[in-house]
């Protein structure tokens, strides 16, 4: 670590970089009628930090989803790189808000998944999740099967699972959601620092005012019905991040911003008629 | 517990029941023999009628009816079944008829697993294999197995080739069905997960769908493999009868119900102690699944 930068600068620098994501009228219909996207364009840059917040229903889940390759895009274009994302590839990982370790797998051969997928030996593989394990701190748990470890635990191993395949993009819904607040806080910071020392832009999808403010160096902010791009906003906090942040003026008024955004569509919604069709298809950010 | 203290409460206590008296003298009755059995009224009737012409009283007690015999009787059964030579020189001990039983079910059984588990699997896994074959499945399914025991002789002949075709056609559709059920059951999330890991769809099929079922197919098969014990009794009496169901046929012909009850039991015995030990043993394979506690 260099000395601390001032924060309005290393936005600056952060901007200068080139785009790594690239989305272009980027709209998600499900059915006639339902947009969950609609004509979302947006630019990220090689290494961000970008949380994507918004109220339930907003699309930011199919999102991430759309950037994986598990979803399809009604309209629009997003690329990656510059190659349009037509499908899930090894260039983008995701880890998901549901525990999706395979149970049959002690926690190695889960970090040696993707790597034995795409080629790499047995032996290589292997090494290589021997230093992910010891990254995330599991050295000792090298051979449990995920139903022995912690929710949190588990999360950390599917990070060094996506990790370990070397993806340009790091894809996270709602990774922490199923966490309780004191290990949530320890992840984030966790997290941080994993990113912090390599090459890789994370796109986080959250719904804690906090967390996405904490991680974040830009925020999304997403609108409901149908999902647009309501703002997207500069995070000026210092890096390192430390949980003393958390305690700044800064950090308090930027809160007290994003909730009154998320808050004014949290109103509208319930105003609206409960529409069963469009509940049972809409929630996929419960 | 309780259908065993039941039988034994109307074996053993004599008041309840026993609707038969067994003749020990046949006293006056023209067509009584000591040994026989007859309803307790005709008896009643024919003694009043020999006392009133002041000839002997016949005399005898009660008893059940051949086909209800007491419990030690059966266990009696159990041992000096086995140790019992067959009548005919040509017959089979119990024990080979036993062992002739259980290698007619493990290979109906493990030829219908061989083409049924993987077909199974497929139609689980891709939806245009399951459009191709499921329908027919499902029409085929209906069909019962003992129907085809007359044309499955004429086919396979009249020896063993016959009966593990009926266990086979028994099984088979079932267990394709059920394990394409089984197999779409498994968590989405997990294929997603491999899939942005980068793996192809056969990897995907062999590397997460195929290991994450195994627990559940494991549990269908011990199922399964009760239903198979089903159509052996079926499958036995086409053809040569033979194995078990040729002794409880053979041994009811006899009237010798305690064997006959010996050898209903030494099946349930038989089917529950492969379960016990299949169950442990996927305790052990399966060591990873919370939920292999059953």
């Amino acid at each position: 670590m260099t000395e601390p930068e001032d924060s309005a600068t290393r936005l600056e620098r952060l901007k200068s970089r080139p785009l790594i994501l690239e989305l272009d009228g980027l709209s998600k219909q499900f059915g006639p009628d339902l947009n969950i996207l609609k004509d979302v364009s947006l630019g990220i840059h090689r290494r961000e930090f970008l949380t994507v917040i918004g109220p339930s229903g907003c699309g930011k889940s199919t999102l991430a989803r759309i950037l994986a390759g598990l979803e399809t895009i009604t309209s629009g274009e997003a690329r990656i790189s510059g190659e349009p994302i037509l499908g899930p590839g090894p260039d983008r990982g995701m880890v998901f808000q549901k525990y999706t370790l395979f149970p049959w797998l002690t926690v190695k051969q889960n970090v040696m998944f993707g790597l034995t997928a795409q080629g790499s030996s047995k032996g290589q593989a292997e090494g290589e999740a021997r230093e992910w394990i010891e990254v995330i701190g599991l050295t000792k748990f090298a051979d449990h099967y995920p139903h022995q470890l912690s929710g949190g635990m588990q999360q950390r191993v599917a990070i060094a699972r996506s990790l370990a395949t070397r993806p340009k993009v790091l894809l996270m819904d709602e990774p922490f959601g199923a966490l309780d607040a004191q290990t949530r806080l320890r992840m984030q910071q966790h997290l941080i620092e994993i990113w912090q020392n390599i090459d890789v832009t994370v796109v986080f999808i959250t719904h804690d005012l906090d967390e996405a403010i904490y991680l974040a160096d830009r925020i999304l902010v997403l609108k409901p019905n149908p999902g647009e791009i309501q703002a997207l906003i500069d995070v000026p906090l210092p890096r390192p991040r430390l949980p003393e942040h958390l305690q700044t003026s800064e950090f308090k008024s930027l809160k007290e911003e994003l909730g009154e955004l998320i808050h004014s569509h949290e109103q509208m919604e319930e105003d609206e008629p409960l529409h069963i069709f469009r509940m049972t298809k809409v929630d996929d950010d419960v | 517990m309780l259908p065993l203290l039941v039988w034994s409460a109307v074996s053993y206590l004599p008041f309840l029941w026993h609707p038969n008296v067994k003749i020990t003298v046949p006293g006056g009755v023209a067509y009584f023999r000591e040994g026989m059995q007859i309803e307790r009224d005709r008896f009643e009737a024919e003694a009043d009628t020999v006392r009133q012409s002041g000839l002997v009283v016949p005399e005898g007690y009660r008893v059940n009816p051949v086909y209800l015999p007491a419990p030690h009787k059966v266990f009696h059964a159990m041992y000096t079944a086995f140790s019992t030579e067959p009548k005919r020189r040509s017959e089979q001990w119990l024990h080979e008829s036993l062992w002739h039983s259980i290698t007619i079910i493990f290979w109906g059984f493990t030829l219908s697993s061989i083409v049924g588990i993987p077909l199974g699997i497929l139609c689980g896994a891709y939806s245009r294999m399951s459009k191709l074959f499921e329908p027919f499945i499902e029409f085929f399914r209906y069909f019962p197995a003992p129907a085809f025991g007359a044309l499955a002789v004429a086919i396979l002949g009249i020896h063993d080739a016959p009966k593990i075709a009926i266990i086979f056609i028994g099984t088979f559709f079932q267990q394709v069905l059920i394990v394409a059920n089984t197999t779409r059951m498994i968590d989405p999330a997990l294929i997603e997960a491999a899939r942005t890991l980068g793996a192809s769809r056969p990897a995907v099929l062999l590397r997460v769908v195929v290991p994450g079922v195994l627990p559940n197919l494991f549990r269908d098969s011990r199922i399964l493999l009760g239903w198979a014990w089903t159509y052996l009794i079926v499958a036995e009496l086409i053809g040569t009868s033979s194995g078990i169901t040729w002794f409880i046929t053979q041994q009811a012909r006899y009237k010798n119900f305690d064997n006959v009850f010996a050898a209903i039991i030494m099946i349930g015995l038989i089917g529950l102690t492969t379960d016990l030990i299949l169950s442990r043993f996927g305790r052990r394979l399966f060591r990873w699944d919370k939920g292999a506690a059953s």
